[in-house]
């Protein structure tokens, strides 16, 4: 019984060293339950659910990238052509809006898979010439003109439409979370991700073709980056070019506090999932608590430095408990 | 096989000012009028502060590391000499502004080499904190001036109606080529970039190093800053969007490796120029708007695709020479 409990003890601190970002969220709720009584009504919540399932699902995406090891700086123009295909084709026929965004989106991101995989180029810059190379692609072809829909279409039911009182996006969010979790933890896929992450060689040596893994996972990302346009064209009245672009820091600051190694090889998707919503969150939080609108970057900004430097020190604690476990033992 | 190898090394050294050349004598026979003495003085002061910027960063891409967030140092510095020139003497200003940019690199650096977070990752937090604080001073508003000294810093009249810009860009190559060739500095730093752990052993102060290059990276970003500011007599949080990324893809683009250990300043000081003189020729040819960014992608990812076709070839080569060596050796035992 005893030990049972001691234990189950030590799950919990693990769990709560290795997901450090859970309790950030959580003291973040705490701390805004007490600050202002308008922040746990269901209207609040509906309505950060609803606002921050975009980045999350984009997110969800781009940490699959990075737990293979690369990087990927080009998911903002992807997102944003997605997007505008979504837009184009929404209102004729429902099923070519969702699905062309899609094929778009596993199409440029597999670009980046090919010549990150095939040539051996470092992910960083290459990734970068993909931005650029899609963004002013788009901007050229588009002219920088918005992109307008039909708004009373079928279409317009997955952003702003309703399941059992919750609102769809936050449910497509779980869904393409749980898809993820899936693909990582339960395919051979999956763990050669995680493998390729952490220690390439071994994974080569053992006989695997990594060039396939790392296209693979920018496939998938393309993928679910597509299913965020489709979400974000849908609850849009229309779609500008230079949208998608501003999804770049709040994914990649979302990514990061999640806990994913910037080198591969660690980090999950749910917590990629609780790191967008703690984001959302924060937006929240200031807008409740009338942080100035001038001031609002900056205190984003010194959060996520503090949430990083947080994240690095319970990393650290967690190796020392754990080589206490074993010299114990 | 000797005159190819030499050829080829050739080649690789200057092949962006091949590129150059070759763009030039096409515009030669397209637009005569791009040879104009005002244009050409145009393209060097344009792209001065760039290149001011790119040659900051140049030591600290060789140690490895980068600094987006040298767009949001940029606007801080200039924001911070603008708004100093309320209550100070111009002199003041500029001081005030491009040691605030030090500060902000030697925090870069601290968090990087103390607190061990990716420079990627830490500068990617001190952008958005940089260009929020940029925000927070400028009241979310661009601010001016209109001090007739202010503007003379950058861009008073030397000769020839060249500005005084393109002189301190001059100057900054100077530094960082001596700086790079000459000094303990410039050799650790390629000692860092090629193998960090081996520094640390041989007890180099291996974390003062990186945060004196993440200081020199910022010392040249907030002059670039208050240039800028100086030169359009304002400046506004949302200038320094991107600048970071570009001067890193310049730096990239004149052969600086990502990884580190790699690199010299004559190769990013011909980057810049093919990327100014690209950037013109669009707008010459009449292609405005984002066809700028289109090539300069396609540079950065032709560039990046030679090198590591390059290198993946000289390996084979090497690779093949030593087989050849030990059949050579193998026959002279037998025989």
């Amino acid at each position: 019984m005893l030990d049972a409990l001691r234990r189950l003890g030590r799950r919990v601190i693990l769990f709560f060293l290795g997901n450090s970002i859970v309790i950030v969220f959580i003291v973040l709720c705490v701390v805004m339950g007490f600050a202002s009584n308008k922040f746990f009504t269901t209207r609040n919540w509906m309505n950060i659910l609803a606002n921050f399932s975009v980045t999350g699902i984009v997110s969800i995406g781009v940490a699959i990238v990075m737990i293979a090891g690369g990087l990927d700086l080009s998911f903002g123009p992807i997102l944003g052509s997605c997007a505008i295909l979504a837009t184009l084709f929404q209102p004729n026929s429902f099923a070519l809006a969702i699905l062309l965004p899609i094929v778009l989106g596993a199409a440029l991101g597999s670009v980046n898979g090919l010549v990150i995989a095939r040539a051996g180029t470092n992910p960083l810059v290459t990734t970068l010439g993909t931005q650029w190379l899609f963004y002013s692609a788009l901007m050229i072809i588009t002219d920088g003109h918005l992109v307008q829909g039909n708004q009373k279409t079928f279409f317009k039911e997955i952003g702003y439409g309703r399941v059992l009182g919750v609102p769809f996006p936050p449910i497509l969010m779980v869904i393409v979370c749980i898809l993820a979790w899936f693909i990582l933890r339960h395919t051979l896929f999956g763990k050669y991700v995680y493998a390729h992450g952490s220690r390439q060689r071994a994974l080569s040596y053992a006989g695997v073709n990594t060039k396939n893994v790392y296209l693979f996972a920018y496939l998938v990302m393309g993928i679910i980056i597509g299913i965020g346009g489709v979400l974000f064209s849908s609850r849009e009245i229309g779609v500008r070019p230079t949208e998608g672009s501003t999804y770049l820091i709040p994914v990649l600051t979302a990514v990061i506090l999640s806990g994913v190694s910037l080198s591969g090889g660690i980090g999950s998707v749910f917590n990629v999932m609780i790191a967008a919503l703690t984001l959302g969150v924060l937006d929240n939080a200031m807008v409740l608590l009338a942080v100035d609108y001038k001031n609002q970057l900056m205190v984003r900004g010194i959060i996520f430095i503090l949430a990083v430097i947080y994240n690095g020190l319970m990393v650290m604690q967690r190796d020392f408990y754990l080589t206490r476990l074993s010299q114990r033992r | 096989m000797k005159r190819t190898r030499a050829l080829r090394t050739l080649l690789s050294q200057y092949k962006l000012l091949a590129i150059t050349a070759v763009l030039l004598v096409f515009m030669a026979f397209v637009r005569g009028e791009f040879f104009g003495v005002e244009n050409l003085i145009n393209i060097i002061t344009n792209m001065s502060i760039n290149g001011i910027l790119s040659i900051g960063m140049t030591l600290l891409m060789i140690a490895g590391c980068f600094d987006i967030s040298l767009g949001s140092i940029l606007v801080l510095s200039g924001a911070v000499s603008i708004i100093a020139l309320r209550i100070a003497s111009v002199p003041v200003a500029l001081l005030l502004g491009i040691s605030s940019g030090v500060l902000m690199g030697i925090l870069n650096g601290v968090l990087v080499a103390k607190f061990k977070i990716n420079s990627f990752i830490a500068t990617l937090g001190t952008m958005v904190i940089f260009q929020g604080a940029t925000f927070s001073v400028t009241n979310n508003k661009p601010v001016a001036t209109d001090s007739d000294a202010f503007q003379a810093f950058a861009m008073h009249n030397v000769a020839f109606g060249i500005p005084r810009l393109v002189f301190y860009f001059v100057i900054a190559i100077l530094i960082i080529w001596v700086i790079a060739r000459f000094t303990r500095l410039g050799k650790f730093a390629y000692a860092i970039g090629g193998n960090i752990e081996a520094c640390r052993r041989v007890g180099i102060k291996v974390d003062l190093y990186l945060i004196g290059f993440f200081a020199i990276s910022g010392l040249f970003g907030s002059f670039g800053g208050v240039a800028l500011a100086s030169k359009i007599q304002a400046a506004s949080a949302i200038f320094g969007d991107n600048i970071g990324l570009l001067v890193i893809a310049a730096i990239v683009i004149g052969g600086v490796s990502l990884s580190g250990g790699v690199g010299k300043v004559g190769g990013v000081v011909q980057g810049i120029i093919l990327i100014a003189i690209m950037d013109t020729m669009t707008n010459f040819l009449g292609l405005v708007g984002y066809y700028q960014l289109l090539f300069r992608s396609l540079l950065l990812l032709g560039v990046i695709l030679y090198d590591v076709l390059s290198v993946r070839q000289a390996e084979q080569r090497l690779e093949r020479l030593a087989v050849e060596t030990l059949r050579r050796l193998e026959r002279k035992e037998v025989g």
